[in-house]
């Protein structure tokens, strides 16, 4: 995992090459590109998105371009095998509602130049490669941080990146407008807790499933747990307000998210985004 | 004790300084590695 360089960037190395998930910032994409460098020196062949935030994915066209198509050009077609291969480069993978948020095609300019957009997007709710002697598994996680969320699994090395579901420097941000929802938040920490395998019996033989968050530091499945029962106190807490008849400001007077502030509320702004995409959600149903 | 307690101090004790050794510079990024062994 390479951390610093906008969201949490996964590295998977093998004999096929090197299976990114997530970009990062497109500024870093150099100091990706060298830190990757160290790591190995075979290609990219792979980029896979667990969303569409820039954070994520607006480095897709830097690191895409310094790497390498699985495909050969064995007709000799120059054009016809850019067509078919990304002119080349690594193939950038994700669901199609990453490529809809990027794109933009509702007439609006795009937010991401082309060569950032998925090259490969899919439409069901699991998609599956296997690069590097490993199975790995894209899991869609419908109406969560926002309307664009997946869980990239590497089923061999047992470790699952989960976006921006997880995030251990704040409370997770749930992007209404965006089409995100607290219960679709809570469903995606269900499936993470599921996918994730503790340690045990003999709990000194590592930590079982590492989970790699969208930020922060590597997780295993009590982490999660215990973020999950962060977010559905808090929904509950503010569930309760809401039937009291509070408005959203007395809400956010009443701190609900108080005893979680000093972990995740350090950042500008974080626990009143979350009190209120909780509001939102729940208000906005029905 | 609990022998639970008494494995995650042996684990902490004989696998925690392995994870603060002196790493290669990454350009200001911290790269964390997950090493699986195949059997």
């Amino acid at each position: 995992m390479i951390a610093g360089a906008g969201g949490n960037i996964g590295v998977q190395i093998g004999v096929d090459g090197v299976v990114l998930v997530d970009s990062g910032a497109a500024a870093a994409s150099d100091r990706v590109l060298a830190a990757i460098k160290k790591l190995t020196d075979l290609p990219v062949r792979y980029i896979i998105n667990t969303g569409s935030d820039a954070d994520h994915v607006a480095g897709n066209g830097n690191l895409a371009k310094a790497g390498l198509t699985i495909f050969t050009n064995a007709i000799g077609n120059a054009g016809l095998a850019g067509a078919m291969t990304n002119n080349g480069a690594a193939a950038i993978l994700a669901h199609e509602s990453i490529l809809r948020r990027m794109s933009a095609p509702t007439g609006k300019p795009a937010l991401f130049p082309a060569e950032a957009l998925p090259t490969e997007a899919f439409q069901r709710n699991r998609w599956y490669i296997r690069m590097n002697d490993e199975p790995i598994e894209v899991l869609v996680q419908p109406a969560a941080h926002s309307d664009s969320d997946s869980f990239v699994f590497f089923r061999k090395s047992d470790v699952v990146a989960a976006g921006d579901v997880l995030d251990t420097t704040k409370f997770p941000v749930i992007d209404v407008a965006r089409g995100g929802s607290v219960q679709g938040e809570i469903d995606a920490l269900n499936k993470l807790i599921e996918l994730a395998i503790p340690p045990g019996p003999f709990i000194y033989e590592g930590i079982g499933t590492y989970v790699m968050p969208g930020h922060g530091r590597v997780c295993e499945q009590l982490d999660v747990v215990d973020y999950r029962d962060m977010v559905l106190i808090v929904r509950d807490v503010i569930q309760d307000m809401i039937h009291r008849g509070m408005t959203l400001d007395q809400i956010k007077e009443a701190s609900p998210a108080k005893a979680y502030e000093t972990e995740y509320g350090t950042q500008p702004g974080s626990t009143n985004a979350f009190v209120e995409s909780i509001y939102k959600s729940l208000t906005s149903k029905k | 004790m609990r022998w639970s307690r008494i494995a995650a101090f042996a684990w902490i004790s004989l696998g925690a300084p392995a994870m603060f050794a002196a790493e290669p510079d990454y350009g200001g990024l911290d790269v964390v590695r997950f090493v699986r062994t195949s059997t």
